[in-house]
């Protein structure tokens, strides 16, 4: 395990380098969560109670997915053409340790932007909320999961292909998947993709802990986020190391 | 004692169907407490060898040990027993010098008070404390250089590798690095200097390998070399008006040479006098411009060296 001295320096490095760029994203991601959660049901006719819900569940898989999946990589690969990550890699710490302080730092910028959505969406609609205990280890695994994609992804992949396909994903996610809507409406095809990509099952298990009387995720979904969890991971943690 | 020792390194990169040859049999000993400069071009190969040190390459033969340690078995040693700055500048973003060098101080474990104390002694030293609060984005490109500079130094260890400290720099403050490099051997620690600049690094080196194409052209103790291969002799350099037909080379001199409008004539040093008289006289005549008086150098040595080199292999082809 790494050296939590050493992690605290890395966090320190790694929050320093970027500190404004920080503020400004938490603050844009808590206005995109409000959007969504609340802005979206302009967009619906006479909404009912049930797409309200999905709306308002949404909003944190949203927010969650825009950082690890968009930003983040879009950050990451910036950050390879500019020299970053090589400096990074001649640094005296464990790689590791900076894998984990950098999602850190990330995870917990998604943190203000999902509690205020799901604050206010509960003061202006009550659209059925009921938070249940399986919220944490879900966070925690949809964290894994989505952080571990993107983080692969932007490191595996060449930095210039990397940041197009984080425009694909930005664009793809808000438009064609299951997060604000049933998965039922997609076309059959679809919805198979969707079973084995981690976004569906996200949305499901942040439904599932945010609205339990209402969804239930299957332990499927479960599964495989852990499987891409572990699989990003691997990814990244073997291009940080590759001599 | 030897801090560094590489021994018959090579490596190979192949891009695109082609293959070059960076390091070439390259064999190297560092020891504690000397400036050990690693001269050469660009594209010389110098900083593969850094690269391999940190273990961010791996040689496709040959070993590589820092302080006792195999850095071939164990690539992940090599970043904390050596520190390093890199010739390409990290780019700081809101990062301030200031908070840069504390943090890489205390990534390498020391304590805040030192690191403070240290961070402040470097940069008064290399005079860019005005600049220790600017966020790195807003900095020129010498300062930034000198930070990384400082990020290296702030706790050597062992050994620290520069990678073209100098470039960038203005020539004032070059001279405080020089120092501050200098500083740095005191207490044992060893620093590898890689550089281009032969000639500006030349009097702040213990040791130099001289690196062309891969290969150590050149290697041994600076003053020897310059002690045997230059020996007593000094040089004449001018621009050169007239065609080389119309200069005749003066008895006394060893040899002369025109190229591309530059003269350079050397002789032995008791001849300095008579070779200042006669490029007076040729000013006189109009045949050279402006001229100089100047010690021989190793840069001197090494661009003879390099051509005769090509010359070889020319010949070979
Ligand atoms: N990653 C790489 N891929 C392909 N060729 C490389 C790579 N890095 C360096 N080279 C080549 O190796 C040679 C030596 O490069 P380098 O060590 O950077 O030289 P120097 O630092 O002496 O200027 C050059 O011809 C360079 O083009
Ligand atoms: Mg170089």
């Amino acid at each position: 395990m790494p050296s939590t001295r050493q992690l605290q320096h890395v966090i320190e490095l790694q929050v320093r380098k970027q500190a404004s760029y920080l503020v400004v994203f938490t603050l844009i991601m808590i206005l995109i969560a409000l959007g969504v959660s609340i802005g979206f049901s302009y967009l619906i006719p006479s909404p009912d109670k049930s797409s309200m819900l999905y709306l308002a569940t949404g909003a944190p898989t949203m927010v969650l997915i825009f950082t690890a999946l968009v930003t983040v990589p879009m950050q990451n690969a910036g950050a390879r053409m500019q020299g970053y990550i090589d400096f990074v890699k001649s640094l005296p710490v464990s790689r590791k340790t900076f894998l984990i302080a950098d999602v850190g730092i990330w995870a917990a910028i998604t943190v203000p932007a999902i509690v205020m959505s799901v604050f206010i969406a509960h003061l202006i609609f009550e659209p059925g909320y009921a938070i249940s205990w399986t919220i944490v280890p879900g966070f925690l695994l949809m964290v894994l999961s989505c952080f571990g994609i993107g983080y692969g992804y932007s490191f595996v992949m060449q930095a210039e292909l990397a940041m197009a396909l984080s425009q694909l994903i930005a664009f793809t996610a808000l438009m064609f998947s299951p997060i604000n809507f049933p998965i039922e409406r997609l076309p059959g095809w679809l919805q198979t993709v969707h079973e084995v990509l981690p976004i569906y099952h996200m949305a499901e298990v942040m439904r599932a802990s945010l609205a339990h009387t209402t969804f239930t995720a299957s332990p499927w979904s479960y599964a495989i986020l852990a499987v891409w969890s572990v699989l990003g991971f691997l990814g990244a943690i073997r291009f940080l190391e590759r001599a | 004692m030897a801090v560094i020792e590489i021994e018959n390194v090579t490596k190979t990169f192949k891009s695109r169907g082609r293959q070059t040859v960076a390091n070439d049999d390259v064999s190297l000993r560092v020891n504690e407490g000397e400036v050990f400069g690693l001269f050469g071009h660009n594209g010389a190969g110098k900083t593969t060898i850094v690269n391999q040190l940190l273990g961010l390459l791996k040689p496709d033969k040959g070993s590589l040990v820092i302080a006792g340690e195999d850095i071939v078995k164990n690539p992940n040693r090599g970043r904390y027993l050596c520190s390093v700055q890199p010739q390409a500048k990290t780019p700081l973003s809101e990062l301030t010098p200031r908070a840069v060098t504390r943090v890489m101080g205390k990534l390498r474990g020391v304590s805040d008070e030192t690191v403070e104390k240290r961070t402040n002694e470097l940069f008064e030293r290399l005079d860019i404390m005005q600049w220790a609060d600017v966020p790195g984005k807003e900095l020129s490109g010498g300062v930034t250089r000198l930070t990384g500079f400082c990020m290296a130094a702030i706790c050597p260890g062992r050994a620290v590798v520069l990678d073209e400290p100098t470039n960038d720099v203005d020539p004032v403050r070059r001279r405080y690095l020089w120092n501050a490099i200098r500083d740095l051997t005191r207490d044992g620690t060893a620093v590898v200097l890689v550089t281009h600049s032969i000639r500006e690094a030349e009097s702040t080196v213990d040791e130099v390998a001289v690196l062309d194409r891969g290969k150590v052209l050149l290697q041994g103790n600076a003053s020897k070399i310059k002690a045997e291969a230059i020996g007593n002799r000094m040089k004449l350099e001018a621009v050169a008006r007239a065609g080389a037909g119309e200069i005749v080379s003066p008895d006394w001199a060893e040899s002369m040479k025109i190229a591309e409008a530059e003269l350079t004539l050397t002789f032995d040093r008791g001849l300095a006098a008579r070779a200042l008289e006669w490029a007076s006289d040729q000013h006189e005549n109009r045949t050279i411009g402006a001229y100089a008086l100047t010690e021989i150098t190793l840069e001197d040595l090494y661009i003879d060296l390099v051509g005769k080199a090509e010359e070889t292999e020319d010949a070979l082809h």
